[in-house]
């Protein structure tokens, strides 16, 4: 009882006794989750403007005769007429620890009945974006735990690699894989003690889904152990276009905390198209002048003041990271779309998914040719790079050679041979969802298809083959793996142990 | 888009040409205005006498402002706060004083957009928003 009375006096002594002084207008017209807004002749730009019954907007459009605010909460409850009154602050998210393993909405309040948010500490949803000097060069690997991706296009901490494809190709699937496998990495570093392990913390900010979507990726998540390292930012299809424009900028707020405390965080966008459709909506209503595809002409700083906020801090900047997933969601598979020529010219590589690989079981449906990482092997350890870095063209030669094959009959030597180890290759990256695979035993698997154990088995074969491998590696010939993981380097001796192992893998098989 | 800018250009026309000296709405320039608008009415006279309106009305706010108090009767230290708010604004406000009996002590001015506010409905208000 008395520590209710202490709180309530305490409240009263911190109370401002001074006069206060706002700045108040008028709702004019109300439509679709705009307000436009006659009088608040000093309000900010993004300003937070309140309303009648706890409603809060956002002041996008300064006019000279009245301001366009979009609305966050429930607009039903407003009416032409009502007042609105600034409130001199620019929205803010609460950022922190206290976050993991909650899902909240575009402004941080949270949405799964777990209570409030254990957090002090709130971020403005737009900030700048680093400059050049806090920034150092992508040099550390963030393993996404799919062999297709981890070995060909590899991704780097504070690179921003886009996951691009038509709808149904796996592009969440590989962000929920690569979320899972952060967690798994976490967990064995928590496990090794390692002082100088760096965890990745990871936020999936969902825009314009399906609710039962963001729902099954929870459950996901907890099914999977990796909820306790997540953040989940909802905006989904029903929420007003508003919260789903605001959600990314809110999720990267969350993320930059990890960042410029020096830790490693891992955002995931899913999905950027939806956003540039909120936003266009958003712009239609408040009269902006439209331009191609009927988009305002800043969509493109829409997305390029977001991505540029993910970066690379260097040490004198507390060493840490933001790496950024987002997804984009072609037609037809059409990538010269408006927005995603936007994204691809934004990003530091891309990831793109093909529908006809997809449909005929490839999957990940990953399209070699079209997918890059301007990072490059610098963000692959060095154990991997030794044993990955001819796959991504013995893989283009084999699709190549693969269409020329059609034709012929009689085809010499040297040709069998590339088109046997690509098919290989091929049925090698085939992996199924939400079961990610550790780097040690990707380098392993890689070491031994670049050393002919897998020749004399029956391309058909090859999955299941790939599978007992990963088991007998995880649980029988651990000791080479063990040394990968610890030195992230192949010397002789481990070359040898991984040979012997894989010698006596071999003969369970026979 | 182009339409309304017309009219609202027009508008702020006439609202200078309503205006005395001291900057104030005079009515009978304004009376003028709309018998002239009368005899020859414009292309789009009802957007611009609507947006006329709107200017006019922001600009007689601008130095005719509401004092809202428990009671209205005026008081010496209303023409105290009439006279510090002329000091700072610079110019002579009017302020017309109303009863608003849920302020239970203090008071509230409006002055164009602004709105100044000590009063103990004010401060339950925010000690209420700072305890959820």
């Amino acid at each position: 009882m008395s520590s209710i009375t202490d709180l309530i006096r305490k409240e009263i002594e911190n109370l401002s006794t001074d006069a206060t002084r706002t700045n108040v207008g008028t709702i004019a017209t109300l439509a679709d989750g705009v307000a436009r807004v006659e009088g608040l002749s000093k309000v900010m730009y993004n300003e937070m403007v309140e309303f009648p019954n706890n409603v809060l907007g956002i002041a996008l459009n300064l006019e000279e005769d009245s301001v366009g605010c979009v609305l966050l909460g429930e607009t039903s409850l407003l009416k032409e007429g009502d007042e609105a009154r600034t409130t001199g602050k620019l929205l803010s998210v609460p950022v922190g620890k206290g976050l993991l393993g909650r899902v909240v909405d575009a402004v941080g309040r949270p949405i799964d009945e777990k209570g409030p948010i254990d957090s002090d500490i709130t971020y403005p949803v737009e900030r700048i974006a680093p400059g050049i000097i806090p920034r150092k060069s992508v040099t550390q690997p963030l393993q996404t735990g799919i062999m297709a991706v981890d070995s060909m296009i590899p991704i780097g901490r504070g690179q921003r690699e886009l996951i691009i494809g038509d709808r149904s190709t796996g592009k969440t699937t590989i962000a929920i894989d690569t979320i899972i496998n952060q967690a798994k990495i976490n967990k064995k570093g928590k496990e090794s003690g390692d002082a100088n392990f760096r965890p990745v913390y990871c936020i999936y900010v969902a825009v314009g889904q399906k609710n039962s979507n963001v729902a099954r990726t929870i459950k996901v998540f907890e099914e999977t152990g990796a909820m306790e390292y997540v953040t989940i930012v909802s905006a989904p299809a029903a929420d007003n276009p508003a919260n789903q424009y605001l959600a990314p900028y809110a999720g990267c707020a969350m993320g930059e905390w990890f960042m410029e405390n020096g830790m490693d965080a891992l955002i995931v966008y899913d999905d950027l198209s939806k956003h540039a459709v909120a936003y266009r909506q958003i712009s239609l209503i408040l009269k902006r002048p439209s331009g191609r595809e009927a988009y305002p002409g800043d969509v493109f700083y829409l997305h390029s003041r977001l991505l540029e906020r993910s970066a690379r801090l260097n040490e004198d900047n507390g060493n840490g990271s933001l790496t950024a997933l987002p997804i984009i969601e072609t037609q037809m598979g059409d990538v010269s779309g408006y927005i995603p020529t936007n994204v691809i010219s934004i990003t530091d590589g891309q990831i793109f998914l093909e529908t006809d690989l997809f449909n005929k079981g490839i999957r990940p449906a990953v399209s070699v040719g079209l997918s890059v990482s301007r990072v490059g092997s610098a963000a692959q350890i060095k154990a991997y790079k030794k044993v990955s870095g001819k796959v991504k063209l013995e893989l283009a030669q084999f699709r190549e050679l693969a269409a020329f094959s059609q034709f012929e009959s009689d085809l010499d030597a040297a040709t069998k041979a590339r088109l046997d180890r690509g098919a290989r290759i091929v049925e090698l990256f085939k992996q199924s969802a939400f079961n990610p695979v550790s780097v040690e035993i990707q380098t392993a698997v890689m070491w031994a298809v670049q050393n002919d154990f897998f020749d004399s088995i029956e391309v058909s074969n090859i999955a299941s083959s790939v599978n007992s491998l990963k088991e007998y590696l995880s649980t029988q010939g651990t000791e080479a793996c063990e040394e990968i993981y610890k030195s992230g380097k192949l010397e002789k001796e481990t070359e040898e142990k991984l040979r012997s192992a894989l010698e006596d893998w071999k003969r369970t098989q026979s | 888009m182009l339409k309304e800018a017309k009219s609202s250009k027009i508008a702020k026309g006439l609202v200078v040409l309503s205006l005395n000296e001291e900057g104030r709405v005079e009515p009978e320039k304004v009376n003028h205005i709309l018998t002239e608008l009368k005899k020859e009415p414009a292309r789009r006279a009802l957007p611009i006498l609507r947006k006329f309106l709107t200017l006019i009305k922001r600009q007689i706010n601008t130095y005719e402002g509401s004092l809202e108090k428990f009671d209205s009767n005026a008081d010496s230290s209303s023409n105290l706060i009439s006279d510090k708010i002329s000091l700072a604004r610079g110019k002579k406000i009017n302020l017309l004083i109303q009863e608003n009996q849920p302020l239970i002590a203090g008071f509230r001015m409006r002055i164009g957009d602004d709105v100044y506010e000590d009063s103990i409905a004010s401060r339950i208000a925010r000690l209420k928003k700072s305890l959820t």
